[in-house]
């Protein structure tokens, strides 16, 4: 007998741990779906091109005729 | 060993796998009461009417504002009836802050971690290791059982993994973000929280069977507050006599294991099963008072480690191979050393190191570490 | 620039349930996900209001700051998005939310969740726009076609206005001005830290 119960528990145990993490929950990786951070300045230039465009809708969809 | 008896050995391996299979049913099966009691309650609670005198509309946008439940049609498990949740904001408040407004929740607890660890150091540096005065004496007597270690060391790693996952939901933003990266990050916390969130269970199970088989050592008697008058001689001056545990560690007991160990297991339960259908406003009081009691626990525990490992020479033999020397045994818990020997428990020779020639009784002196 | 809001009239609210109706056909929600919501105040009595809620997408959200992965973001016109491939389901934004917008597709023992939903204000999330991803995980995005929420453009009594803040305040304002009564810019108190 070379391995110690303790020893044997804590293999148990890593491996309970590691098991865990394979809940249908646990998203690690999924090819193709990178993307990089939010670009504020994209977000900046794109929200002034289409600001007239919906206020132009919002004024011929909710104006009382 | 060397007990070549391998029957002893196997009945410890056998003790120590019924108590763990014990502790992983119990953790699956208490939890499924969720569903028994979901089924058995009824629908969304309605909220009843008080006559009123006022305007009934000002009446109705001021509940609005307070949280009062309306009726809604669309159902989903998470599809509220009430217009504005105002406990969100406090508790918004308490766990993350807001502009210019640091989380007193983040705030405290850190510091108080900090402060823990900063103390023990200083501790260490001023007053150092408490020796075995005169040295080992070479004989052992039993302290644990193999059931009370097998408990208490899965109660401490689960503990530490427990402590480590919590804390990195809590201060990943701050602290790891910057390291691994938001998609690294959120790897991570994903892995953290499934397994905080079911090794938490199996811990909690594990706590109370370790309550229920300690409490009996750790009744407060008057030799106890004899020794906390001197903190049992840590601070120098003299010896302060003691019974199986002393009073630090009955104080530990009480306070850190039964006290702040069921406020963290009771609010984590409250957190980690939705489907009971407890509502936003105790989720929130039970997620502040689960983050601030663990990091309270997680502060006391430092020094419990600190004792059991650096701090006092002899003592983590007791809890790995479940016998202490004599000498140990006379210098820190008397009273109990006294009771053994009356009950007729003989010391023992310690076991040789593996592979060595079993040293005689008395001749290994004074060799520290 | 523009500050995107929802506004509910509610004394033009009928409780139709249209709104919910065409959130969930456009974004083809799963069932028990609702990304909006008529809940009826003081039902059968008199005096009875319907009120359409959804995500307000608030300023300084609370969503946001409790997020342990920090998965939140907002745009420019002030859109609250969040990225579901970061979302760790932990349920926090659930509890911090004023308005109960943050949704869940289980509700499970051990905290099993599933990845957060909540309304985009049909502005798709953090994907290339129109792409398969951005239409599965997060619906259609009407804003980068120029068009407003599907649910207040739809509602038939045009009580459920979105869109610029100012604009929509001013609508509103104007019809308040005609029939009488009271202003009641409903939630924005919570949401934006201000009334109309
Ligand atoms: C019965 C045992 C326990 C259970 C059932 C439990 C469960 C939970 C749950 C469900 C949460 C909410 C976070 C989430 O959903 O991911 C949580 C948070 C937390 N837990 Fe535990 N837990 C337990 C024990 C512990 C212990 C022993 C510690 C520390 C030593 C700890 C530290 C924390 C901390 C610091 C948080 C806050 C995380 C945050 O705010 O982001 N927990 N726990
Ligand atoms: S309404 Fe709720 S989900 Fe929407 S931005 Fe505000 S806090 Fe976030
Ligand atoms: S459920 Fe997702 S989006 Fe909400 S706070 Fe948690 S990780 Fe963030």
């Amino acid at each position: 007998m070379t391995v110690k119960p303790i020893s044997r528990l804590g293999a148990a145990f890593a491996f309970a741990v590691l098991l865990s993490a394979c809940d249908m929950g646990v998203v690690v990786y999924e090819p193709g779906v990178y993307k990089g951070d939010p670009d504020p300045i994209a977000s900046q230039q794109a929200a002034a091109e289409r600001s007239d465009a919906l206020a132009d809708r919002a004024g011929s969809a909710f104006a009382d005729r | 060993m060397t007990f070549s008896d391998k029957t002893v050995a196997k009945r410890r391996w056998r003790a120590m796998l019924y108590s763990l299979l014990a502790i992983i049913a119990l953790a699956m099966i208490l939890p499924s009461l969720g569903y028994v009691a979901a089924w058995a309650q009824s629908g969304p609670m309605v909220i009843g009417y008080e006559s009123r005198d006022s305007n009934p509309r000002a009446d109705m946008w001021r509940d609005a504002r307070q949280s009062v439940a309306g009726t809604t049609d669309q159902s989903g498990p998470y599809t509220t009836n009430v217009l504005i949740n105002n406990s969100g904001e406090i508790w918004r408040e308490i766990r993350s802050g807001r502009e210019g407004v640091p989380s007193p929740l983040k705030r405290f607890g850190g510091w108080i971690m900090l402060l823990s660890l900063a103390a023990i150091a200083v501790f260490f540096a001023v007053f150092g290791r408490n020796k075995i005065e005169g040295g080992r004496e070479g004989l052992t007597v039993p302290r644990w059982t193999m059931y009370e270690r097998v408990l208490h060391w899965f109660v401490a790693i689960t503990f530490i993994v427990l402590g480590i996952t919590g804390l990195s939901l809590l201060f990943g933003r701050t602290v790891l973000i910057p390291v691994l990266g938001a998609r690294g990050f959120a790897a991570y916390a994903q892995v953290a929280m499934t397994v905080h969130n079911f090794v938490g269970p199996a811990f909690g199970v594990a706590l109370v069977l370790m309550i229920i088989s300690w409490l009996g050592v750790n009744i407060p008697k008057r030799v106890d507050l004899e020794w906390l008058k001197t903190f049992g001689g840590y601070f120098g001056g003299g010896h302060a006599p003691s019974e199986k545990l002393n009073g630090g560690e009955k104080l530990w007991y009480w306070i850190g294991v039964v006290g702040l160990g069921l406020a963290v297991v009771i609010t984590g339960f409250i957190l980690d099963f939705p489907n009971f259908g407890q509502d936003r406003a105790t989720m929130a009081l039970a997620h502040v008072i689960h983050a601030g009691a663990a990091m309270f626990w997680i502060a006391l525990f430092f020094g419990h480690a600190y004792m059991g490992t650096l701090g006092t020479e002899g003592a983590l033999e007791g809890m790995t191979t479940g016998r202490v020397d004599t000498a140990w045994a006379k210098q820190h818990h008397n009273l109990w050393y006294a009771q053994l020997l009356e009950q007729g428990v003989k010391p023992m020779p310690a076991e040789p190191p593996r592979g060595g020639p079993p040293p005689s009784a008395k001749s290994v002196t004074g060799s520290s570490t | 620039m523009a500050r995107m809001k929802f506004l509910c009239d509610v004394e033009r609210c009928i409780e139709c349930h249209a709104c919910v109706t065409a959130c969930k056909n456009e974004h083809e929600v799963p069932w028990g996900v609702n990304r909006r919501r008529v809940i009826v105040m003081d039902d059968g009595q008199p005096g009875e209001k319907a009120i359409s809620v959804a995500c307000m997408h608030c300023s300084d959200a609370p969503c946001a700051a409790v997020c342990p992965v920090d998965c939140f973001y907002q745009t420019a016109d002030g859109i609250v998005l969040h990225d579901k491939d970061l979302c760790i389901g932990c349920g926090y934004c659930f509890y911090a939310c004023p308005f109960g917008a943050p949704q869940y597709p289980q509700q499970t023992a051990f905290g099993v969740r599933g990845k957060m939903d909540k309304c985009t204000f049909c502005a798709g999330g953090p994907e290339e726009p129109h792409s398969e991803a951005e239409l599965t995980k997060y619906g259609t995005n009407r804003i980068a076609e120029g068009k407003l929420p599907l649910c207040a453009e739809m509602c038939a009594t045009k009580a459920l206005l979105a869109g610029d803040g100012d604009v929509i305040a001013n609508i509103y304002r104007k019809r308040v001005m005609r029939r009488g009564g009271r202003p009641q810019s409903w939630g924005w108190q919570a949401a934006y830290g201000q009334n109309v």
